[in-house]
């Protein structure tokens, strides 16, 4: 499964711990410093997506002021996945630099 | 664009009302996810939506909205079969693969369910009429028999549409025997006998039953052509022997005749309504138990089965009356609408005061036309889950028989 930044975000909010559907989206407004508000129909479909790649699973579910929450949690593939995709950004970014230095350097800058 | 409640209390301050107002419209808008889908996490998505919707919200913003309808569609498709399973299904009944049983089971559940398994096997008879009427008479030959078709997937809304859904739960949800069950899967049980109650059915009858007299009470007075049939008898136009030909003519002294074939059908209606209420009064109590019938009103499928043939009887009168057709069926069909509708008012009076919460419409017609107690019903064949965990790897069993059937379908 190709993994989206939006769908890295929700994965990287459940690395620090198993969230329901409202926690996920404020972890993703904060991780993302305010430029990614996930919809609820966008949260569920990338929840979907994750669920039958066996990313995520649900860990449990509990009813607070009457309002039912059911957390998720990332499995052992899910954790490997976020790990494999942090590298591949870090990389990125690496090489973004040097791309970068290299051009401010020639342009004078 | 959802305002986004603060971290501790998400939208903690919302008053009841505009939270009511607010979770129908997520519901409406919710309605984009499939049956299952929403059955499942509906109320777990609802919940989350009104947390990001804020306090004092009452209605989903637009953008919201788009998100949710959005989603949905994109759940559908993702669960739909592939084209070539989806046309095997559709067009030729073929039986679902395992992954898209629960897909099969909200389409057969859906409300367009009968008309899209009717379509499915009938789509390409009104294409035929269009290319064989075409060129030669510009496709206007098509017409009425495009109205005809029209018509035929308009009924078969209301043409057995349970029977239709039950035979085909058990063909594509059911697993079959020696398949290994998953946790929850429904298996093919002995359910109990669905029924109409007596009450709903006989009101919705009788409601049906006098508005196709009163009609053909009008078409028989105001209609001005009928049909005769002529008998010769070696005439020199047909030959030697007899013959007979048909001929429309205005209605003279024939309306007299069809005005009065009606009123007799009502008088014997009404007397009909001696016997009916005789053994309705000495036969409803002696009815026996049946524990293996579950009763439900009419559902919105049969009301809108009425409302649809009421209105075809109406179409039928304009157009006796109008003159567009000779007089004729909506006389028939009227004759024994008013033989039987004087019984269905007694009975319906005599249900609305018995204690009649498990009679069904069947009971009264049995009672009423054979003067004899209803038999018990049997239990049918159905759907229900899987009672118990199932064991891994033990593979579905066949029901016991004699054991006794589900609390629900």
């Amino acid at each position: 499964m190709r993994i989206t930044e939006q769908g890295y975000l929700v994965l990287l909010s459940l690395a620090e711990q198993p969230r329901h559907g409202y926690g996920i989206v404020k972890a993703v407004l904060e991780l993302s410093d305010g430029a990614t508000k996930l919809g609820a129909g966008t949260l569920y479909g990338l929840l979907d997506k994750m669920g039958e790649a066996g990313l995520v699973e649900a860990s449990g579910e509990e009813v607070v002021d009457g309002r039912l929450r059911r957390y998720y949690r990332l499995t052992d593939q899910g954790s490997a996945a976020v790990v494999k995709e942090t590298a591949r950004l870090r990389a990125l970014t690496r090489r973004a630099r040097t791309v970068l230095g290299a051009h401010l350097a020639f342009s004078g800058s | 664009m959802m305002s986004t409640a603060g971290a501790g209390s998400p939208a903690g301050n919302t008053g009841p009302l505009a939270q009511t107002q607010l979770v129908e419209s997520i519901e409406f808008w919710m309605r984009a996810y499939p049956r299952r889908w929403r059955q499942a996490r509906g109320r777990e998505l609802v919940d989350v939506v009104v947390d990001l919707a804020g306090p004092g919200a009452r209605r989903l913003d637009p953008r919201s909205a788009f998100d949710l309808v959005r989603g949905g569609w994109a759940t559908r498709w993702r669960e739909h079969p592939l084209p070539h399973t989806w046309l095997l299904y559709r067009m030729f009944d073929r039986r679902i693969p395992v992954a898209y049983r629960s897909w099969a089971l909200d389409d057969i559940d859906g409300f367009w369910y009968p008309m899209r398994r009717f379509l499915g096997g009938t789509w390409f008879l009104p294409l035929m009429v269009i290319i064989t009427s075409w060129p030669s008479e510009r496709g206007s030959g098509a017409a009425p028999a495009l109205v005809m078709f029209a018509l035929m997937v308009a009924s078969s809304m209301f043409i057995s549409p349970g029977w239709y859904r039950s035979r085909a739960r058990l063909k594509h949800v059911a697993p079959r025997f020696g398949e290994v069950p998953v946790k929850g899967a429904l298996v093919a049980w002995d359910v109990p006998r669905q029924r109409v109650m007596a009450r709903s059915t006989l009101t919705w009858a009788t409601l049906f039953l006098g508005i196709t007299g009163a009609a053909s009470v009008v078409a028989a007075l105001l209609a001005p052509k009928v049909l005769l049939t002529i008998v010769t008898a070696n005439s020199p136009e047909m030959g030697p022997g007899f013959g007979w030909f048909n001929v429309v003519s205005p209605m003279g002294g024939r309306r007299v005749v069809a005005v009065t074939i009606l009123l007799v059908a009502l008088g014997v209606g009404a007397l009909s309504t001696v016997a009916v209420r005789r053994r309705l009064g000495r036969l409803l109590d002696k009815r026996p138990e049946q524990p293996y019938r579950a009763v439900r009103p009419v559902t919105t499928s049969g009301k809108l089965g009425v409302l649809f043939s009421t209105l075809l009887i109406v179409a039928l009168v304009w157009l006796e009356v109008s003159g567009r057709i000779v007089l004729g069926l909506s006389v028939a069909l009227g004759t024994v609408a008013l033989l039987l509708l004087p019984g269905a008012l007694v009975a319906l009076l005599v249900t609305r005061r018995a204690d009649a919460h498990d009679l069904a419409g069947r009971d009264i017609w049995w009672i009423a036309t054979r003067g004899r107690v209803p038999r018990i019903d049997l239990p049918v064949r159905g759907l229900r889950a899987q009672p118990g965990p199932a064991p891994e790897g033990v593979p579905v069993q066949p029901p016991d028989p004699t054991g006794p059937p589900s609390a629900t379908p």
